[in-house]
């Protein structure tokens, strides 16, 4: 039997250690690409608010507190303008008209997008005075107040609306 | 030669390190990776219009949207046909592939709404709509003050357009 010199001997350990090399790097890929999963979380209703009120609230001038409506908008709602905070709440005042025949819940974003806090659903009819902050936003920085509708019981959504303002920090 | 040698192990070595990199991810993939889990939606997912089937011939690229918003083609012909004994109507509505947002369609009779479609998505239309169950009584005949009321949703978020597009049609009841 023919006795392989040392130099050979390596010459076939590194083409072995090759093969092992690449079919590694190939077995590799074919596992993360057969398990990047995507899992679509499912629809979770939201939860009434157990902070709402009957009525429509009594809210100073200070606070800005008006209607959003656009023609052609299936519903109304009315909120501060003027967003203020209390502790790690901002008050809101928001409301929806009793003429509404829509649920409505109001998410608070940062300028980015981020959410800050929101509401659960209330009924036409119906306010809540604040909403619970994650994290309160430096005073004097851009938010947005975004109303969503939902259709009574099936949830689809009915539309939404986005007001642009400027969170005032702590009220005097 | 012992250069040789050298450069040999120092290449087997780091072969072995990249098959043992390897050998780690793969076992990692198999064993420990967690799917990407896709929020939640805000709203309740509508569901695809039943009656719905592809578009002939319908191609090319989607429209461009403003950011933010949408932009949609319609195909529709305003000739709307009723059959009782059927409990359907006839009609040709269509989402052509270069919208960028599903649609649902009202068919409205003098302010009320006799038929409503699923969602319509971009590339489907519809030739037939079931009547809705407990809608107002029809007559035979022709019908004034008609016309589908089209509503736009984001197909990803669900979230209904402020805008709604109303076509005034002619509607005629047949037994």
């Amino acid at each position: 039997m023919r006795q392989l010199s040392a130099r050979q001997k390596r010459s076939r350990l590194l083409t072995v250690s090759v093969v092992l090399c690449l079919l590694s790097i190939v077995v590799m890929g074919t596992v993360l690409c057969l398990t990047d999963r995507e899992i679509s979380a499912p629809f979770v209703p939201p939860e009434f608010d157990p902070a709402a009120q009957v009525g429509s609230p009594s809210v100073s001038e200070d606070l800005n507190y008006r209607e959003v409506y656009r023609e052609g908008m299936g519903f109304s709602s009315k909120v501060c303008a003027t967003v203020t905070a209390e502790g790690n709440t901002a008050v809101i005042y928001f409301t929806n008209p009793k003429e509404n025949t829509v649920w409505l819940k109001l998410r608070m974003m940062a300028a980015d997008g981020t959410v800050l806090g929101e509401t659960g659903l209330i009924r036409p009819g119906e306010y809540v005075r604040s909403v619970v902050l994650k994290g309160v936003p430096v005073s004097g920085s851009g938010i947005k107040l975004k109303i969503m509708a939902y259709e009574p019981e099936t949830y689809h959504s009915e539309g939404s609306a986005v007001l642009n303002t400027v969170f005032e920090g702590a009220s005097n | 030669m012992h250069n040789e040698k050298r450069k040999t192990n120092l290449l087997l070595l780091l072969l072995l390190l990249i098959t043992v990199s390897a050998v780690a991810v793969t076992v990692w993939a198999l064993f420990f990776r967690e799917p990407t889990v896709i929020l939640a939606p805000d709203y309740a997912p509508r569901e695809e219009e039943e009656n719905a089937e592809p578009i002939p011939d319908d191609s090319g690229s989607k429209l461009e949207q403003p950011e933010g918003g949408g932009a949609v083609n319609l195909i529709y012909m305003t000739d709307v046909t009723v059959d009782l004994s059927e409990n359907s109507a006839g009609l040709l509505f269509g989402n052509p592939q270069k919208s960028t947002q599903d649609m649902l369609l009202q068919i409205v009779v003098q302010g009320q709404v006799i038929a409503q479609s699923g969602r319509i998505v971009p590339g489907k239309r519809v030739m037939v709509l079931d009547l809705l169950p407990g809608g107002p009584k029809l007559s035979p005949g022709g019908y004034a003050d008609c016309k589908f009321v089209v509503s736009y949703y984001d197909p990803e978020s669900g979230e209904k357009a402020l805008l709604q597009t109303e076509i005034p049609i002619s509607l005629s009841v047949a037994e």
